[in-house]
């Protein structure tokens, strides 16, 4: 099918100009009401004790939630593929569930299994160990989320290689940690990192089912999005929801950059 | 391809399921299979199971009723209907964009293709406060959408522009070309070119990512709760309802509706992967 | 294959991590949470509704600068009034208390959380408060000067969602106090109240503060609000004015101490500096009523006394209007609210 050029370049403006209007200029818009002050006043704002606390929170969460995925989500993968077990097809189903539940949703769920009242109540009431409106339930939240992530990235590499390799380093009287580390591994660890990236940047933004689940409190149970929203409602500070959007924002990029980087190494393969 | 929840249902590649079907048995111990399954259902099924049971707390009939509240349904409805005008215009604009990254050339073209992920990567209450800047109170064009159903489905557009795009790119790639240029030989129009011989190829593809792009959009928050304005019976999505339920104290009722996102979410799914089931038969078929 | 290891990802986002983090503390006070950090010293968590954040940024460096609040931090969070102290009661560790409405800290007593003689001291329990006002957009286009004129045909009005704010309560409880007048007359108030409700309150923001971002947003002709916030936003320069109507509701937004906190002693030392000649001088200044008579007098000029000041007791006190108005089941203002938006 050859387009007259007329017709190409109708499309293409249609094209960019949806694109340009849907996700350019708003971009554009936030970062400079970000910098019109200056970077000094960016700064200012992304580096308060609350902001800090926020990031730090932020990356807590990443730093629990991604080794968590990547040791379970490997789990979860290799029981797909090299499993054998009626009910297979329900467990995919289940895996890929997370990415059709409202966050809103998701919040919900954890309070009504983990909350005061809930079918996990004791935890909190008998244990004093609490989990709604705390760290864990942040996690909890998080790790919901991002659970296909990494089953899903690391799955089709593990059908692509086969168990050829694995075998023959059974044969030759290698331990199944060793054939992990030194066969399985390896071989899928593009997928795995591909998947973590994304783990990465949906953790650091995820919003909804956060917000249900956290205390809120600034300084101590706001994450980076929670703080976004905390000083654009709570503090009637927009320069500093600006701010923060655009620390977010710059996150954002990065995991941009690193997906199209390793978007290629994949492919290389 | 960029991220996994843009690509289509997967369907195992035929190779693939032989290569696995001819492998010894017990790759996984049932430790591992255990574990995994250990691991969803705490964190995925548990809660879950936990909401519909609240759901269906006072029986059936509170279920029904809390559903059927005027606001409730109102939710519901403003949701559906959102959503499905975002994914029509995710179906036309997602196809014709990845008609255009795949087969024009232009200057930037990589700048732009990446910008496609950008909405993935952004959190969505930094989509919120993105769009509010440029179509609220302060829109530096006079365009005011804010509380208003077009100022949803801009935020939904945003949020779900990947699905379309990156589910047919792939495709459209991977198209035969000869087919195209031998019918245009025998003097096919673009037309028919477009609708006999592209369309049908593409539309498993586009559907998929509609599917997506649908799930997604009903269930969304974080990019409406600024720009929605959340006025009952006007703007308020589901999800806004949902958490102002718990606000107040009635979670039988917000775990009503959650169950109800949940059932919707789910059959669109369900439909998908037989859609996705079919079309794999049928290129089966077709070797 | 390069070899590279798994941990690229981390390389990167740890480095726009410490980015962030290095620049270390500033002075800027815009955020909720603002206390340096300091060796051994005592943290005060204090759990408060949506809009008293003005007064709080002025009040705690001043207790900070008096010996009792040496070395004492803060990390304060605002949000709906109900929403606030119901998390309390779930258990969100907590010193002391400030809420819109005396049952949000009566939740708290029921579940033996704060002392039940929280309000017998000298101001029983209050350490500031305000009168129900009416902004509008500047100018007053609408001419919006009393209560009636929010029922004229086209008016939208913005207040919260009393199931969770505070302040929802009082907006609609000055109203009806005055067309029942003080209570007599059950029906009027509920007549008013259901009309306003019905036909001209589209919105149901969670908190106060929402109502305000919602109403700065662009919706609706009058927000109903407490005259501080009113006084907040305009310092703030938006394009707002106020009106307060003749007659119209006394808010007495209490404060406690947790009895469970760890910090008892600070946190009453918090409280009492609440109550101080200077604290009740920063409370007017940022824009709320003091309740000591000699500071209130100073402040005169920027408070004006209304024709008519309705108070919760005119009406029979909290334990009587919240059952009977707000109660999520029975209450009658809680069955209009339910009517117009289920």
């Amino acid at each position: 099918m050859i387009l007259s050029r007329t017709s190409r370049l109708t499309l293409r403006t249609v094209a960019l100009t949806y694109l340009f209007l849907l996700v350019a200029v708003p971009i554009v818009l936030i970062f400079y009401r970000t910098f019109e002050d200056g970077f000094v006043a960016f700064w200012e704002s992304i580096t308060t004790p609350a902001a800090i606390s926020a990031l730090s929170l932020s990356l807590l969460i990443v730093a629990i939630v991604v080794p968590l995925n990547v040791i379970f989500g490997i789990a979860t993968a290799l029981a797909l593929v090299r499993g054998r077990f009626r009910g297979r097809g329900l467990v995919q189903a289940i895996v890929d569930l997370p990415f059709a539940v409202s966050p809103i949703v998701v919040g919900v769920s954890l309070i009504l299994l983990w909350g005061a009242n809930g079918w996990f109540g004791f935890i909190e009431k008998d244990g004093g160990f609490k989990i709604i409106f705390a760290l864990p339930a942040m996690i909890l939240a998080t790790i919901f989320v991002t659970l296909p992530f990494v089953v899903r990235e690391v799955e089709p590499v593990l059908h692509e290689i086969g168990e050829e390799q694995e075998q023959a380093a059974a044969t030759l009287g290698a331990s199944r940690w060793q054939t992990f580390w030194r066969i399985t591994l390896p071989a899928i660890r593009w997928g795995l990192t591909y998947g973590i990236v994304l783990t990465v940047a949906r953790s650091l933004g995820e919003f909804g089912a956060v917000i249900m689940v956290s205390a809120g409190v600034p300084g101590e149970s706001q994450t980076l999005t929670l703080l976004v929203h905390g000083r654009y409602i709570d503090d009637h500070n927009t320069f500093g929801a600006y701010s923060a959007s655009t620390l977010l924002m710059i996150l954002a990029l990065i995991t941009l950059l690193l997906m199209t980087v390793l978007d290629q190494k994949r492919t290389e393969r | 391809m960029a991220v996994s929840t843009a690509k289509p249902p997967r369907v195992p590649s035929s190779s693939a399921k032989r290569r696995a079907g001819r492998s010894a048995p017990g790759g996984v111990g049932p430790g591992g299979l255990g574990i995994a399954t250990l691991w969803l259902s705490v964190i995925v099924l548990l809660p879950l199971a936990a909401v519909t049971a609240k759901a269906f707390e006072n029986g059936p009939g509170e279920f029904v009723d809390a559903i059927n509240a005027p606001a409730a349904r109102a939710a519901l409805l403003v949701t559906l209907g959102v959503s499905l005008v975002v994914t029509v215009i995710n179906v036309v604009l997602g196809t014709l964009i990845a008609w255009v990254l795949v087969r024009d050339e232009f200057r930037g073209k990589r700048i732009v293709n990446a910008l496609i992920d950008l909405p993935f990567a952004l959190p969505t209450i930094v989509a919120s406060i993105v769009l509010l800047s440029l179509y609220g109170p302060q829109s530096p064009f006079d365009i005011h959408l804010n509380a208003t159903r077009p100022g949803l489905v801009v935020a939904l557009l945003f949020v779900t522009l990947p699905f379309v795009v990156r589910s047919v790119q792939p495709v459209l790639i991977e198209i035969d070309r000869e087919v195209e240029e031998a019918a245009a030989s025998l003097g096919a129009s673009n037309r028919t070119i477009f609708l006999k011989i592209i369309l049908p190829t593409l539309a498993p593809a586009v559907l998929g990512g509609a599917g997506l792009a649908f799930t997604r959009a009903i269930g969304e928050y974080g990019s409406v709760v600024l720009i929605g304005g959340g006025i009952p019976r006007e703007t308020e999505v589901a999800s806004q309802y949902i958490q102002k339920q718990f606000e107040i104290d009635r979670f039988a009722n917000g775990a009503a509706i959650s169950v109800a996102l949940l059932i919707i979410a789910f059959v669109v799914l369900l439909g998908l992967r037989l859609v996705g089931s079919r079309a794999a038969r049928r290129e089966e078929a077709a070797r | 294959m390069r070899p590279r290891s798994l941990s690229t990802a981390f390389v990167a986002f740890a480095t726009a991590a410490s980015l962030a983090a290095c620049g270390g503390s500033s002075d800027s006070t815009t955020d909720s949470a603002d206390a340096p950090a300091g060796e051994g010293s005592v943290k005060l968590s204090l759990v408060a509704y949506a809009v008293p954040k003005p007064g709080f940024d002025k009040l705690i460096p001043a207790f900070q600068a008096t010996d009792a609040g040496k070395g004492v931090e803060f990390s304060p969070s605002y949000g709906a009034s109900g929403d606030q102290s119901r998390k309390v009661e779930a258990g969100l560790d907590t010193d002391i208390v400030n809420f819109s409405v005396e049952p949000d800290v009566t939740r708290l007593v029921k579940a033996g959380l704060v002392d039940a003689d929280w309000n017998t001291d000298a101001n029983k329990g209050l350490a500031f408060g305000s009168v129900v006002t009416i902004a509008v957009r500047k100018g007053n286009p609408k001419g919006i000067k009393d209560w009636d004129d929010l029922l004229k045909p086209g008016i939208e009005v913005v207040t919260p969602n009393p199931f969770s704010s505070g302040s929802a309560k009082w907006n609609l409880l000055a109203p009806y106090a005055d067309k029942s007048d003080g209570g007599k007359d059950a029906a009027a108030g509920t007549a008013y109240i259901s009309k306003l409700v019905g036909e001209h309150v589209k919105v149901q923001p969670k908190s106060g503060r929402e109502a305000t971002e919602t109403f700065l947003q662009g919706t609706g002709d009058a927000l109903l609000t407490y005259e501080n916030e009113a006084l907040f936003i305009e310092s703030e320069g938006e394009e707002v004015e106020h009106v307060t109507p003749p007659h119209t509701f006394k808010i007495e937004n209490p404060v406690a101490v947790v009895n469970k906190s760890k910090n008892v002693e600070k946190a009453k030392a918090f409280k009492d500096f609440l109550y101080s000649a200077e604290g009740q001088k920063l409370w007017g200044e940022a824009g709320f009523r003091p309740v000591d008579p000699t500071v209130a007098a100073e402040f005169k000029d920027k408070f004006p006394e209304p024709e008519k000041l309705w108070t919760i007791t005119d009406l029979g006190g909290w334990s009587k209007v919240d059952p009977e108005l707000f109660d999520a089941d029975n209450g009658t203002i809680a069955k209009i609210y339910d009517k117009a938006t289920s």
